[in-house]
């Protein structure tokens, strides 16, 4: 189901595969490596959701690859979201800095509804999105778990099962869906660059169709929060470029580095740079438990 | 259109030349003067008492010494008096002259040297009568020679008399020959392998005039199957590919990948040939092996420099991998057993020296072993592959052979709960070999070259079988003619008709998957060529020849229309412009003229120089660095423009009679235009506007090879080193349409050092010993310039492609090859031969690095690191198992 990945995190389990089989000789190892500092690039990101709370965007700069300090936010920039309708929804600044929230009694997505990020970074430019329309999310049908036997656990050891997660997911008909699925285990996050969960409906369209994450195992008694979220084209084409660059991959057939180039853009200088995303998604949430 | 016009320009020119070498001028008015004949098969008489009154041609001859009932063959009806004359006296005791506007047919006692006789036939292997591809014939007398082409046929036209001929070949014993030519004689040799022993004794060196005699072109290597064989390699097996790699100007992207670079083209450049027929995906397994089983193989033709104008349609280099044909003598079955795979090889006449056949098939073994674990995560794993050939020739009689080939290969795997994958080659050709006369061979090959990728899901409801599939229907015609030993002409054409399914998916039975097809693609390729190979003086060798060529996409099918000033997206499109059934969509041709000139310095060293223009209407759409199985091809349309490539080489060889060392110095210059590249991301699985998603660049590559070659002696061996440089550069209309702003950037396997020593040792009549050692600069690579946060992942954030490059490469194999027992303990000879091969490779354990990893550290997900992988950090020993009976 996940055609977009077909050959990165499959020929990188061909070729470990292959190693650990015929070899057990591939080896990894940490080190020291020089790398050019390039330049600075202003990071912006944020999503609007249909989901009653405080939206986050966040403001930053890139670093240095080697460099272990954490994440400069920019402090003091002037953000607000508009929408559709010319309603400007004003985000404020949070502890954290760079970090800025809206007013949930203001803000609550619509589908339907279109929204652009402005930030306006104070002595510096003024970044924008580019519109993002919150797009109505397909009903997530069941949720249900299937059994694997786990390759991590010894090939002697015949009972070695794992659960993995599968869903049915009906389709709206007649238009491309994208989606996202964001899995919560017993309240964590699975946030690893193969845990990512993106896929669409251009085999499915209409239907009630299955997909299935097999990166993602569970355990007898875990409880799963599973978030479904509908993404435009655009940031389904955004996901699968960064799932493409952050996997890490540069074994068998990898796809060549590249910039990941969201939907922001400096409005006083149309040449700068500017990476992260504006998404604007309707997401619906489904509970399950692991019962043996 | 200036770079056309240009090409058109030297095409004409090089017209120019063929045709003048190809008329000799006359020496006077009257013989000059041009005639058209009625007929081109005339008798002498009717040449005589009709054709010439009838041009008011005033000549005297006598009825007595003329041969009036003589039929000539006229090679045009417009000639020359002059030539017509020639072909008169040929082979007679006559002499024609031109005085006071008239022209005298005179008796001339015409010494037996003056008379011109063709010897021709085969030069093949005594007991298997297989093919020696490039084995040569010389007369000693007249220091004029031939080499056998790609079917062993060779034809010398000799001065009438005696001659001592010599026929040699590589590793094989020498035959000369008295001969008294009369007439035209039909001579086959058989030649001898050498036995290993007599190795140790003879020191073979190649005489000067066979130097002379090699070919002209250049950039081209012969592997040599016995040396091919004897190299240490990866687990033992023995691969066409892998030895490849070892010569100069051709690279891979690292260990593990399939495709190779020859002279910075990309892996999708290379002509692959199974006995004339094209292959489509010549890799196995991770591209640790070729799909040519080597075993079977008996010649391989590698050209990188001057391309021979029978072969084009890809940009970089062509690889013929020729079969033999098998023993027609006795039969025999050979195999052998090795770590990834075990082969096993059956031969033998079908009619004694008339007809064989040869069967051979391979397969791997080792997932056999994981099938039996108790944990069926590892038990469903699949990563193996087979092949199979099939041979069968036929002597239909002297001047007719056919043959019958086939070939089907399939790889298969599936890793945990993934989808089970399977692709493979299906290729079934017929040839037909036709000597016309002593002069005149031809081939005609017919085949069908089949390459398909399959996913196959079993889950249920999301169970579906996902097909791409590229077919080629060809038909070929490929004709030599030995006119003399100065001047060989080679002609033919080909038509190809293309059909490419670039997805279609079914769902399984239960299954909540729509169908989906973007239906085929068709498109019609065709050529015709011509060349000749003319000795202009003892010194200077010229080839010269044009390919014409021509390229259609054929409907049925939809062009999206796109608006313009911006880029082709998915929400440009304006239009769709729907073509019907065989309807043209759009058409290209393209003219190639390719030249090479030979300047011998001495006995034994020439100068040569080439300029070869090639075009490429096939492309493999491969967003990776290195080739995937599932990659689809795509016809070149009215989008994608067919590549384009000129390259000039000039280089130095000479011959070292004492030591018998070959050695060559080449540089070389190649420019390719319209190659293929693709947007950050680009989605090419079932995309029916696969054009916006796709770049063209302009790609550059110089270089500098030497190599030194020896093949005879007990130690044998070559050293290559290439010096070069290979860039690309995509330089789009808009933002979105460039790559690293637009400038060149050296491509991924760009390597400016690349050292390859391959030795191989005959101990003794038991051991055989041999090494390879490999040092090669890093490729490039990209590093990250800075990392961002984005939705918790950290993001390695890259500005520029390949700027950095991976630390060196190098890598020490060595092997032994153990003789069996070849006697019994009674003293009788054993009938099976056998013998092991034990390798290491990697000897003194490099850790190669393959690639560095940027990613979050795993130890502490808030800070990264970076890794060096290296796929192979210590030394692999392995071991097979050969033999024969």
């Amino acid at each position: 189901m996940k055609h977009y990945q077909s050959h990165i995190t499959r020929w990188k389990r061909n070729t470990l595969a292959f190693c650990v089989f015929i070899l057990a000789v591939c080896c990894e190892d940490s080190i020291n490596l020089d790398l050019p500092l390039g330049a600075e690039r202003i990071v912006i990101s944020g999503w609007i959701t249909n989901l009653e709370e405080p939206y986050t965007v966040s403001v930053s700069r890139t670093v240095g690859f080697n460099d272990q300090t954490t994440d400069p936010g920019i402090s003091g920039a002037e953000v607000y979201v508009l929408d559709r309708f010319s309603n400007r929804f004003d985000f404020v600044e949070t502890n954290e800095s760079g970090t800025y929230h809206s007013n949930a009694s203001e803000l609550v997505g619509t589908p339907g509804n279109a929204y652009v990020l402005h930030v306006n970074i104070s002595g510096g430019s003024q970044y924008a999105s580019a519109w993002e329309v919150l797009n109505a999310v397909s009903d997530l049908d069941t949720v249900f778990f299937d059994t694997a036997f786990d390759p991590e656990l010894p090939i002697t050891d015949p009972n070695a099962k794992v659960y993995f997660t599968k869903g049915a997911i009906n389709d709206i008909p007649n238009v491309r869906n994208f989606y996202r699925w964001k899995m919560y285990i017993n309240d964590t996050l699975k946030n690893k660059p193969e845990e990512i969960v993106i896929f669409d409906d251009k085999f499915t369209n209409g239907n009630v169709f299955e997909t299935k994450v097999t990166d993602v195992f569970l355990k007898s008694g875990d409880k799963l929060k599973l978030e479904q979220w509908s993404l435009s084209q655009r940031a389904f084409d955004y996901y699968s470029l960064l799932i493409s660059q952050i996997s890490s991959d540069q074994i068998g057939p990898s796809t060549p580095p590249s910039t990941v180039k969201g939907n922001i853009f400096c409005l006083d200088d149309q040449e700068e740079l500017v990476l992260g995303y504006f998404g604007a998604s309707e997401i619906t949430v489904k509970y399950a438990e692991v019962t043996p | 259109m200036e770079v056309l016009r240009c090409k058109m320009k030297l095409a004409f020119t090089l017209c120019m030349i063929i045709t003048s070498t190809v008329f000799c001028l006359a020496q006077s008015s009257l013989s000059q003067k041009w005639i058209e004949l009625p007929k081109d098969k005339l008798l002498v008489e009717e040449v005589l008492r009709e054709v010439f009154p009838s041009y008011k041609i005033q000549i005297s001859y006598s009825d007595n010494i003329v041969p009036l009932k003589k039929t000539i063959r006229f090679k045009q009806k417009i000639n020359q008096v002059g030539k017509v004359l020639d072909e008169i006296i040929r082979n007679e005791d006559l002499v024609w002259v031109e005085e006071d506007n008239q022209i005298f047919l005179k008796f001339y006692n015409r010494p037996e040297y003056e008379y011109s006789y063709t010897i021709s036939g085969k030069i093949r292997e005594q007991g298997t009568n297989e093919p020696l591809i490039g084995a040569y014939i010389l007369s000693e007398e007249n220091q004029k020679g031939a080499v056998a082409n790609a079917y062993g046929f060779y034809s010398l036209t000799l001065p009438g008399g005696k001659h001592n001929v010599k026929v040699n070949f590589i590793g094989h014993e020498s035959i000369e020959e008295s001969i008294h030519l009369t007439k035209n004689t039909v001579f086959n040799f058989s030649l001898n392998p050498k036995l290993q022993e007599l190795l140790d004794v003879v020191v073979e060196s190649k005489s000067e005039i066979e130097m002379s005699y090699q070919n002209t072109l250049m950039g081209t290597n012969k592997l040599n199957m016995d040396v091919v064989g004897d190299i240490p390699y990866f687990l033992g097996e023995v691969d066409v590919f892998q030895s490849s790699l070892l010569l100069p100007g051709i690279t891979n992207v690292g260990e593990g990948t399939s495709g190779i670079n020859v002279r910075g083209g990309s892996s999708d450049q290379n002509l692959i040939l199974l006995d004339e027929a094209l292959i489509y995906n010549s890799h196995h397994f991770f591209g640790l092996t070729s799909v040519f089983n080597p075993d079977a193989v008996n010649d391989i033709e590698i050209y990188k420099g001057s391309y021979p104008v029978n072969y084009g349609g890809r940009l970089s280099s062509v690889m013929h991998i020729r079969h033999r044909d098998g023993n027609n003598e006795k039969f025999s079955l050979s195999g052998g057993l090795g770590l990834i795979t075990s082969r096993l090889l059956l031969e033998g006449p079908i009619q004694k020296s008339k007809s064989s056949y040869l069967i051979s098939g391979r397969s791997t073994f080792w997932d056999f072993l994981t099938r039996g674990a108790n944990n069926p995560a590892i038990s469903d794993y699949r990563a193996n592959f087979r092949d199979f050939n099939a041979k069968f020739n036929f002597d239909i009689n002297k001047n007719n052979k056919i043959y019958f080939s086939g070939y089907v290969g399939q790889d298969e795997n599936k890793f945990g709960l993934d989808v089970l994958r399977k692709w493979g080659n299906d290729v079934f050709s017929m040839r037909l070999n036709h000597i016309h006369n002593v002069k005149l061979f031809s081939n005609f090959t017919a085949y069908i070259s089949n390459y398909s990728y399959r996913v196959i899901e079993e889950d249920d409801k999301a169970s579906f079988v996902g097909t791409s599939k590229i077919t080629d229907y060809a038909l070929k015609s490929d004709f030599n003619y030995f006119r003399n030993p100065e001047h060989i002409y080679n002609f033919g054409g080909s038509v190809t008709f293309h059909r490419l399914a670039p997805g279609k998916r079914i769902p399984g039975v239960s299954s909540t998957n729509n169908e989906v097809d973007l239906g085929s693609e068709h498109a019609v390729e065709s050529y015709a060529y011509f060349s000749n190979e003319i000795k202009l003086n003892p010194k200077v060798t010229m080839t010269s020849g044009l390919r014409f060529s021509h390229f259609s996409l054929l409907g049925p099918g939809d062009v999206f229309m796109y608006s313009s000033g911006t880029t082709k997206t998915i929400n440009t499109i304006v239009d769709t412009v729907s073509y019907s059934s065989g309807e043209n969509i759009k058409t290209f041709f393209n003219v190639h003229p390719r030249i090479t000139l030979k300047y011998q310095l001495n006995e034994t060293s020439a100068l040569k120089v080439n300029y070869s223009s090639l075009v490429q209407y096939m492309h493999r759409l491969s967003n990776t660095i290195t080739p995937s199985s599932s990659d689809i091809w795509k016809a070149s349309g009215t989008y994608l423009k067919p590549s384009t490539g000129d390259q000039f080489t000039v280089g130095y060889y000479k011959y070292f009679k004492k030591s018998s060392f070959e050695a060559s110095a080449e540089a070389f210059y190649r420019k390719n235009k319209n190659i293929v590249e693709f947007k950050g991301g680009a989605d090419l699985l079932f995309n029916p506007a696969i054009e916006t998603e796709l770049l063209s660049g302009t790609s550059r590559s110089f270089g500098f090879e030497v190599f030194l070659k020896k093949d005879l002696g007990n130690l044998s061996g070559w050293l290559g080193y290439t010096l070069s440089k290979s860039e690309i550069m995509v330089d789009g209309e808009y933002e979105e349409e460039k790559i690293n702003n637009g400038t060149y950037f050296p491509t991924d396997f760009n390597r400016t050092h690349d050292l390859s020593l391959s030795a191989i040792y005959r101990l003794n009549k038991k051991w055989t010993l041999s090494s390879n050692f490999v040092y090669q600069t890093g490729r490039p690579f990209s590093f990250p310039s800075g990392k961002y946060n984005f939705d918790g992942f950290i993001v390695p954030h890259y500005e520029e492609r390949n700027r950095n490059r991976l630390p060196d490469y190098h890598r020490l194999d060595v092997a032994a090859r153990l003789e069996g027992r070849q006697i019994k303990k009674n003293g009788k000879v054993k009938k099976t031969k056998s013998y092991w091969v034990f390798s290491m490779y990697n000897v003194y354990s490099r850790r190669n690095t393959q690639a560095y990893l940027f990613r979050e550290s795993e130890e502490n997900p808030e800070q990264t690191e970076v890794v060096r992988y290296s796929l192979l950090g210590v030394l692999v020993p392995s071991v097979t198992y050969n033999f024969k009976f």
